[in-house]
């Protein structure tokens, strides 16, 4: 029952040998596989991650992007208004200007209409008078005594007159 | 009383006859059952989309590696092959009776051939961790005066796991004999889960388990 023999050694070169065996055809591909599944399972993890990385820093871009759009519109639109009024107050005063350099001139104009009617009316007035002063002096009057009358009377008619512009 | 004897299967006719013992032959026969079984089931092993077959075998491997991957640690990892082999074997050896064969692990010669390779192993590990000075100091440890106590370990530690295993299979097996003897039907059911499958399993759990925590011992 109890010796001890040459099986011994079988027992250990049998032991052996399905140790062999075994790590070659049963724990190597298992153990292989599963350590394949954790390594692809860890790529995918750092895969994800990478991705995620990538979402968030792209959108933190499109967001700066799109504040700094805004921002620039802003400005655009600032500018604009400024540069509108700044040229709505020149229009305004160029108006303004051309109004009263043109109003000065048709003031001038009126004026010296005025005075070339009152020069024209002063001649006419002179003829009227002279017509009315031979008619009444009649057919005597040479024309020293002409020149006289005429001299007198535009003295006393410009006299009154300068007294009463118009 | 015959029973008990371990039989020669046949004999080898070279050098006068070399007697090949029952246990040798049944171990063969495990052997092939393993390599049959491990080679139908590890084909078609897939990464991505695993069927159910092999969901079940990664389960039961993952359980073995990681049992005594908590016990060992990173560095004791090569010898994890080994000790998942042996926990298959004797597991399977010790419920063979079942099946009609005598469990192997009823033989001395098959336990202390389990014993010499567990302490090999153990004093190896030793060695290819601390290099010759080291293993040879850490026989002088904690204290020099443990000297003669560390070297008896080295005879004493196979000694007590071939004779636990080889005890409780042959104790196990003798009574299942007489169970068996008094009443074949029925009765030894109950018994046989026990001794059989209960105490078996459990056989092979304490061999593999003292295995490899002398093992972490000598790699620590």
């Amino acid at each position: 029952m109890i010796e001890i023999n040459i099986n011994l050694v079988f027992t250990i070169i049998n032991l052996i040998v399905l140790y062999l065996l075994m790590k070659k055809f049963l724990f190597g591909p298992i153990l292989n596989v599963m350590e394949q599944r954790k390594n692809m399972i860890d790529q995918q993890f750092a895969s994800a991650k990478d991705t995620e990385e990538q979402a968030y820093e792209l959108k933190g871009k499109y967001e700066d992007a799109l504040k700094s759009a805004k921002d620039e519109s802003m400005r655009i639109v600032n500018q604009a208004k400024d540069e509108a009024k700044v040229q709505a107050e020149r229009i305004v005063k160029d108006a303004n200007t051309q109004a009263g350099a043109m109003l000065d001139k048709a003031k001038a104009d009126i004026k010296t209409e005025q005075e070339n009617a009152m020069k024209a009316m002063e001649s006419r007035v002179a003829e009227i008078a002279l017509d009315a002063a031979s008619k009444i002096m009649g057919e005597k009057n040479s024309s020293q005594q002409d020149l006289s009358l005429y001299d007198q009377f535009i003295k006393e008619a410009g006299d009154s007159n300068d007294g009463n512009k118009h | 009383m015959e029973e008990l004897q371990c039989k020669t299967v046949f004999t080898i006719p070279v050098f006068g006859g070399i007697p090949v013992a029952e246990s040798v032959a049944v171990t063969w026969v495990i052997m092939a059952v393993l390599l049959i079984l491990s080679l139908v089931l590890v084909r078609n092993l897939s990464v991505e989309n695993p069927g159910k077959k092999q969901i079940l075998l990664e389960t039961g491997v993952s359980f073995l590696h990681d049992f005594f991957k908590d016990i060992l640690g990173e560095e004791g990892k090569m010898y994890i092959p080994y000790l998942m082999t042996v926990v298959i074997y004797i597991g399977i050896a010790n419920i063979f009776g079942v099946f009609g064969f005598v469990p192997p692990t009823k033989d001395l010669n098959c336990t202390i051939g389990l014993a010499l390779t567990s302490i090999f192993l153990i004093e190896y590990a030793g060695f290819h961790k601390k290099g010759l000075k080291g293993f040879l100091k850490s026989f002088a440890e904690p204290a020099p005066i443990m000297l003669p106590i560390n070297i008896l370990e080295v005879a004493i530690r196979p000694t007590s796991l071939c004779m636990r295993l080889f005890g409780n299979v042959l104790g196990s097996y003798v009574v299942m004999k007489l169970l068996e003897f008094i009443c074949p039907a029925i009765l030894p059911i109950p018994f046989s889960l026990y001794f059989d499958f209960f105490d078996g399993f459990i056989q092979a759990y304490v061999f593999v388990f003292l295995t490899s925590l002398f093992i972490k011992e000598a790699i620590e």
